[in-house]
This record gives structure tokens, sequence and C-alpha cells, in this order.
């Protein structure tokens, strides 16, 4: 399943993501500025809502969760193949790894799309 | 006949590895991501929830993040303040630290030429390209401290 993609090139994309998320994680924590607990609230100057009329904003949140869930399942990856090696081990960890990532991803997604066509 | 070689098997010692910064921080960087990914999880599905996974509205993001958020401990900050404050500084020391490996390993920017040894010898980790980038990761943390002090405790 993912032997069909070279280990270098899973490697090259980490370190990409790596790259792409210390931008858009930065704007992730830019954006508690000045407050945490104001950021967080739904109404507000930097509440969340205006957080969500921000299409900039939104489209690094978007950027982030992509970025992170690839960079963070194939860091996962990594840290469990090099714990322990086998056969059956290494097809466990590359199936229960892509799931989760899918799975993150596809609920991720669902709630930013849906959250942008309400408001 | 032929005698049997005494060969004594050394098997890897903890020390090999944990004997300087360079090893704990690419220890650390692998145990943060962990926490950091697991976190990843963790953090998108309470933010959906509190999306209301595509129906958002001012009272599922209220009932989710104030359960989420827990009771008041330090001024303004809540439990949940200073969960996510240790996860921010955790995030900013692997990715201060993840770009310092990323221009090492994938660059090559900052390591040392080969050369003739001669003594007093000085350990590549310890030269000061690399030094300069353990300074630099240092100081982003402490200006990234401050910062982030200020949001979660003060502003």
């Amino acid at each position: 399943m993912i032997s069909m993609v070279a280990k270098s090139t899973l490697m090259k994309w980490h370190y990409i993501t790596g790259l792409i998320l210390v931008v858009v994680l930065g704007i992730h924590l830019a954006f508690r500025w000045p407050s945490y607990e104001a950021s967080i609230q739904w109404s507000g100057p930097h509440g969340v809502y205006e957080q969500l009329l921000n299409i900039g904003y939104m489209a690094a949140i978007f950027i982030l969760l992509y970025a992170a869930t690839y960079h963070a399942m194939n860091g996962l990856r990594t840290l469990l193949l090099e714990l322990h090696q086998g056969r059956y081990w290494n097809t466990a960890v590359n199936v229960v790894i892509i799931a989760l990532g899918i799975f993150i991803v596809i609920v991720g997604t669902v709630a930013l799309v849906g959250a942008l066509q309400v408001i | 006949m032929t005698e049997k070689l005494a060969t004594k098997r050394n098997p890897p010692k903890w020390s090999l590895w944990l004997r300087g910064l360079d090893e704990w921080l690419l220890i650390f960087q692998k145990v943060s991501g962990a926490i950091l990914a697991i976190y990843l999880i963790g953090h998108t599905l309470v933010i959906s929830t509190a999306l209301g996974f595509g129906h958002p509205s001012q009272l599922t993001w209220d009932r989710v993040i104030g359960l989420i958020e827990g009771p008041r401990v330090v001024g303004v900050a809540h439990v949940g303040t200073i969960i996510e404050y240790l996860i921010a500084l955790l995030a900013a020391v692997h990715g201060a630290n993840g770009v310092r490996l990323i221009l090492m390993q994938y660059f090559g920017l900052g390591l040392p030429k080969p050369e003739r040894r001669t003594y007093p010898m000085i350990p590549s980790p310890r030269k000061s390209p690399q030094l300069v980038y353990k300074y630099l990761v240092i100081a982003v943390v402490i200006v990234f401290i401050i910062l982030a002090s200020y949001v979660a405790f003060v502003g």
C-alpha cells in the first residue's frame, strides 16, 4: 500500500509540510493575540465568528489541517516502525495510520466546509 | 586445531545515545512529535464537535468549549488555557528544533567540512555553525514564551 511510494519521497514531504506548518501554525497562533480567552469566545472583535468570516485565515486553517495531518501521521508511522519491525507490524501500522489520517481529514473538512457554508 | 577466539559481545548501551545535547534533542523531537500528533486528533475532534460538524451555532460552541476549558485557575486562565499553553510551547520547541534539523539533515547547511584530525579535536556538534543553530532555537523559544505567556495569562 504505502510501499508504492518511496520512503525518501515520504520524508521529503515530511520536511516540506514541516516548513509549511511553521507558517500556517504561526498564523493560527497569531490569531490568539491579544487574548487567548477572547479568541475562543464565539462573538467579539477577535472571536470565532470573526475568524470564520476571514477568508485568508480560513485558507490557512485548511492548509494547516492537511499539512498537520500528513506531518503527524508520517511522523507517528516513522516512530512506530523504528520501535518495532516485522511484516505484519509494518502493514498494520501503515493501514492504521492511513485510516486515522483519512478520518481526521474527513472530520475536519466536513466541520470547516459546513461552517463556511452556514456563515 | 584452531582455537576459538574469545570474543566479547558488547550490547548497545543507552549511554551511546544519551551522551550529548544532539541526541537529547533528537529524542525530544520524536517524543514531542508523538504528543503533538495525539493532540492533533483530539483538537480536530473537539473543534469539529464545537462547530457542530458543519452546523455551527453559538450554543453548541459555548457548551463544548465551556466543558473543555474547565474551571478558572489563574487570573483569566482556565485549565484548558494552561493545557493549550503547554501544547503551544511544545509545538514551538518542536518547530524551531525541526527547522534546525531540516536545514542540517536535508539541506546540509552548517555541517563542518572534512578536515585533518588534530589535537585538540572539537566534536562537530560543538562547532560554531551548529552552535549558532541551537542558540537561535533557544532565542525563538524565549520570544515565544514571552508572547504566549502574555496571550494566555495577561491579555
